[in-house]
């Protein structure tokens, strides 16, 4: 059991090594260095050099590698060249807001997408199951920053149920703690909708067909053959069997979570991590492109780590290797 | 047999409708199971055993499978007739099964001890710790060791024949009226098999509950059944005491099935085959089903043969059972 | 059926080409597209006929579009490489003719305009039809670039394991620990968006779980037996992995590219809609939503009829991978099995 957790994370930290080796690796295998495309022709080749030198572009790669991974676990990760802030300041302001719109959607999206995926696969076939399937591809086929889109044209501007876009400008303190939140509420509505439904939509064909495959077992006959109720059947004995899978995708849904709050962020300019992330690379600030970069790739090993861990606190077979 | 029998099957009839159409793999098939009495449900696979077994509880799959006729009585309750939560009550309670692969019948995510406890909590209405005190009792009552520690344990820590014992401490939970037994010991080894033969006969002196025991091996049953019923492709061919069986089989199916049997120090070097192939449950024969693979086959055997009467509690699927007793062996092979 | 079908198939691979050697408006399209418009629209045909060699015999290819998804995913799938190839039949009106600059501009759809115009009055009909050439090019190319990369990868992985096996895999790991979507802006930041950069950039970032099903599809297949009697009879490796191996691990693969192909085309869309992704004079579907968000509320149509060619296109790969995927996969085929 110790074993599993430690190898589990130096598997973890190795992959963490990667992911900033892979970063600093992106960024030099490009053609010039950043300087050489943010600034123009006219720039003065003085201050290039100064540019370079203050961040430590003329130093031999190994010492650049060795600077980037030093800075990176002081957690000094360099400055914005567009905000002229420390990135880290930056993206430690955005994380929370990323933090708080994947969350709920994660919540959303694992909530309807479970029950539905349960449901339609122990009713099979039925008007309910094939209704679902053809909904869940359709959604997964949707362009989501599209879906976000139209749910804008509907919600904001011709229904004017929500607002479009932002955080609201209700500050937050613990005297107007009802109005912040009910701002809150109103501003994540249409993100979280749009997110969390494209990620049900996923889960659920997931959960079906898990749920499918667990129906089939023996041990489905026994608890039928002990007297169980259906529903004690599907929910207790089918259900913890078939969401054992479910929890890799638990994991498995941080690199997607990320990838659609860029996507949601952008058109309801939701001001996180997504968001700071396409704008450094309109403005081509380089620092911050590669410290959000790394972060996401961090929080996605961080995922993974989680799900392996409580998928062996939930299969004894895991635990006992 | 008993006068009042404790579980009657009569007429028994399933459809099972498949793409490709409907078949009836248990045909009208009637049997009896009285207290403290073992009775063998013996065939080869697919002769519709296991289905049969099945329907008793209505647990098969309910869209292809359907139970088109016939009765199952326990006691005076049809269970055919009773509504989900009737049948319920007494699936597990009244009736409890077990089956052939113990690796795969227990729940892989709880331990032995809560899945026998789940049963009592829901048929007994014990609480949580009373159901888990009892579920430990009856781990010990299935000669498992350290019972305590054991129900802690899941079923991946257990072997083969450590789980069927938790099957079957699950199965007589509730003292149950009729255990089914579908091949309980096919997925073991022969030692271990043996074991689960005696403690099954063990718990029946104990319980007094009737067993159906279902198995595709003659050899298994040989011992502790009381009475045998042959199947043959969803038929029930031949009806039987033991000992009738094995000195007077009336079938020549039964007379195959007793001669494919290796014996110990037998001078025989082959063993005898029976030829052809069994009929598709879809296929309809005309006349006796096992007329193409018969020895015995007469004219007469295009008229289908009801179950006749051999002799007291004795019957038998063939018009020409007498011969059949009479030869009292399966032709040798040339 | 399967005949029909398959000179169906053959027959349009020289129709391409001839359309395709044509000079029509297209041309105005962007020079850089030409060549990857003809090996895209071209490629299709052959995968479909290649798929249908590679079935065993004893199995006809054709049953695996019983399935009504996978039908409907082909029907539509192959309507719209129709569309793509025969674009310049199909528009009513030049992609990139302007209208008049006053009584042109953002007219709703009519008779004339069946999707309405554009701020210049470009008709967005022809504009979406001329898209679809771009977005199923840059999706079937870049997925087969990720084939590529993941038969390579998986395979040497799968079957020669090792510590080059490990390597391999352990790097496969650390691509899919970046969500593809912050692996593509990092490097749209890093390099010019050219065509050929983007699908070369899509195609390398998406070669990951690809990698991870042919090294499993590889894996499976190896220990099966008729490699061992392969392996008894002196065959050599490289005709073995050939021979045997492939053919059997890329059936389900198959199915995975469908789905990579509609999701390559969800990605491409949304680089275009950011602004990162191609440029014009191209056109893409992804732009056309783009330059039709600032006026969402005054000309709805411009953005909500290029998405719903995207949602249909992706539709289609998505059907026809989930079809072909369940038709392969024999737990959910005989589900329904008797007992006893």
């Amino acid at each position: 059991m110790i074993s599993f957790f430690t190898r589990r994370l130096l598997h973890s930290v190795l992959l963490l090594w990667g992911v900033l080796t892979l970063t600093f690796g992106a960024l030099h295998i490009a053609p010039g260095d950043p300087f050489d495309l943010m600034i123009s022709p006219e720039t003065p080749p003085e201050y290039l050099e100064a540019m370079r030198e203050l961040y430590g572009l003329d130093a031999p790669l190994h010492q650049q590698y060795w600077r980037w991974i030093n800075g990176v676990v002081r957690g000094d990760l360099g400055l914005s060249l567009r905000l002229q802030r420390p990135v880290r300041d930056v993206l430690a302001d955005a994380l929370p807001y990323t933090l708080l719109l994947s969350s709920l959607s994660m919540l959303v999206h694992f909530l309807v997408g479970t029950v539905l995926g349960v449901v339609s696969a122990a009713r099979r076939a039925s008007k309910l199951d094939r209704t679902a399937t053809i909904v869940s591809v359709a959604i997964y086929s949707l362009p989501v920053f599209w879906f976000a889109l139209m749910m804008q044209l509907l919600f904001s501007y011709l229904l004017r149920w929500f607002p479009s876009g932002g955080v609201g400008d209700v500050p937050f303190g613990w005297d107007n703690l009802g109005p912040w939140f009910l701002s809150m509420a109103r501003h994540l509505f249409l993100p979280v909708l749009v997110l969390g439904t494209a990620g049900a939509a996923s889960v659920a064909r997931f959960m079906r067909a898990s749920v499918i495959d667990a129906l089939h077992q023996d041990y489905v006959r026994t608890a039928y053959g002990k007297g169980l109720p259906e529903r004690l059947v599907v929910w207790k004995h089918v259900f913890r069997n078939a969401s054992i899978p479910l929890i890799t995708l638990v994991g498995l849904s941080f690199p997607f979570l990320l990838s659609g709050s860029i996507v949601v962020e952008t058109i309801f300019s939701w001001p996180g991590l997504g968001r700071v992330m396409v704008e450094a690379i309109q403005a081509r600030d380089y620092p911050v492109i590669l410290a959000s970069t790394m972060l996401t790739g961090s929080l996605v090993v961080l995922g993974s780590l989680i799900a392996d861990v409580s998928y062996a606190l939930v299969d004894p077979r895991i635990r006992a290797r | 047999m008993s006068d009042s029998p404790l579980l009657r099957v009569s007429n028994l009839t399933v459809a099972l409708h498949l793409e490709g159409g409907t078949s009836l793999p248990v045909r009208d098939v009637s049997f009896d199971v009285g207290a403290s009495e073992t009775v063998g449900l013996v065939g080869e696979s697919g002769c519709g055993k296991s289905m049969t077994a099945l329907s008793i509880l209505r647990l098969i799959p309910k869209p292809p499978a359907e139970i088109v006729a016939g009765s199952v009585n326990l006691s005076d309750v049809d269970l055919l007739k009773l509504d989900s939560n009737g049948i319920r009550r007494v699936r597990g309670n009244r009736v409890a099964m077990i089956f052939q692969e113990p690796m795969t019948s227990l729940n892989p995510v709880y331990s032995c001890g809560e899945q026998i406890a789940e049963v009592l909590r829901l048929h007994s209405g014990l609480d949580r710790r009373r159901a888990w005190a009892r579920a430990v009792e009856m781990l010990d009552r299935v000669q498992i060791p350290n019972a305590a520690e054991r129900a802690r344990e899941y079923p991946h820590q257990l072997s083969g024949g450590m789980r069927q014992r938790v099957m079957i401490a699950m199965a007589i939970a509730c003292n149950p009226e009729v255990l089914i037994a579908d091949e309980p010991t096919t997925a073991l080894d022969v030692t271990i098999q043996r074991e689960i033969l005696a403690l099954l006969d063990e718990l029946q002196a104990q319980l007094g509950m009737g067993i159906l025991h279902i198995t595709h091996d003659l050899a298994v049953v040989s011992e502790s059944a009381h009475r045998i019923v042959v199947m043959y492709a969803g038929q029930v061919v031949e009806e039987a005491s033991v000992d009738q069986l094995f000195s007077a089989a009336a079938h020549p199916y039964s007379l195959g099935l007793l001669a494919s049997r290796p014996e110990l120090g037998a001078r025989r070097s082959r063993l005898p085959v029976i030829e052809g192939r069994v009929p598709e449950p879809s296929q309809e024969v005309e006349g006796c089903r096992f007329r193409e693979r018969c020895p015995f086959a007469v004219d007469r055997c295009t008229e289908e043969p009801p179950l006749l009467e051999v002799s007291n509690g004795h019957r038998a699927r063939c018009w020409e059972f007498e011969r059949v007793q009479r030869e009292g062996e399966w032709p040798r092979v040339q | 059926m399967k005949r029909r079908l398959t000179t169906v198939a053959l027959s349009l691979m020289p129709l391409t080409l001839v359309c395709l050697r044509g000079s029509t408006p297209w041309r105005a399209l962007g020079r850089d597209l030409d060549w990857t418009i003809a090996v895209s629209t071209a490629l299709f045909w052959p995968v479909v006929v290649a798929w249908a060699i590679i079935q065993p015999r004893t199995q006809r290819w054709w049953r695996r579009f019983e399935d009504p998804s996978a039908r409907w995913g082909l029907v539509i799938v192959v309507a719209l490489h129709l569309v793509a190839l025969l674009a310049p039949a199909l528009v009513t009106h030049s992609p990139q003719a302007q209208g008049h600059p006053v009584f042109d501009r953002y007219l709703p759809p009519s008779t004339d305009h069946w999707m309405g115009t554009d701020v210049l009055g470009r008709d967005l009909y022809s504009r979406v039809v001329y898209g679809s050439r771009v977005s199923l090019t840059i999706g079937v190319i870049s997925v087969f670039v990720s084939l590529v990369l993941g038969t390579i990868v998986g395979g040497i992985a799968g079957y020669r394991g090792g510590w080059l096996a490990s390597a391999l895999m352990r790097l496969t790991d650390m691509m899919l620990a970046f969500p593809r979507l912050v692996l593509l802006l990092l490097a749209v930041a890093l390099f010019s968006p050219s065509p050929l950069v983007i699908i070369l950039i899509l195609g390398v970032t998406g070669w990951m779980s690809l990698a991870r099903l042919v090294r499993g599809g590889v894996l499976q297949v190896i220990s099966t037996e008729y490699v061992d009697a392969a392996r008894a009879l002196g065959l050599p490796p490289h005709r073995i992995l050939i021979r045997h191996v492939l053919p059997a691990a890329l059936l389900p693969i198959i199915a995975a590219l469908a789905l990579r192909v509609g999701n390559t085309i969800l990605t491409e869309s949304f680089l275009s809609y950011l602004g990162l992704g191609l440029q014009d004079p191209v056109v893409s579907w992804g732009m056309l939503i783009r330059s039709g968000r600032q006026t969402l509320l005054s000309a709805w149509w411009l953005s909500t009829f290029p998405g719903l060619a995207i949602l249909l296109t992706v539709l289609g790969y998505n059907l026809l991978g989930d079809g072909l995927r369940d038709a392969y996969d024999p737990r959910l085929r005989s589900a329904v099995r008797s007992e006893a």
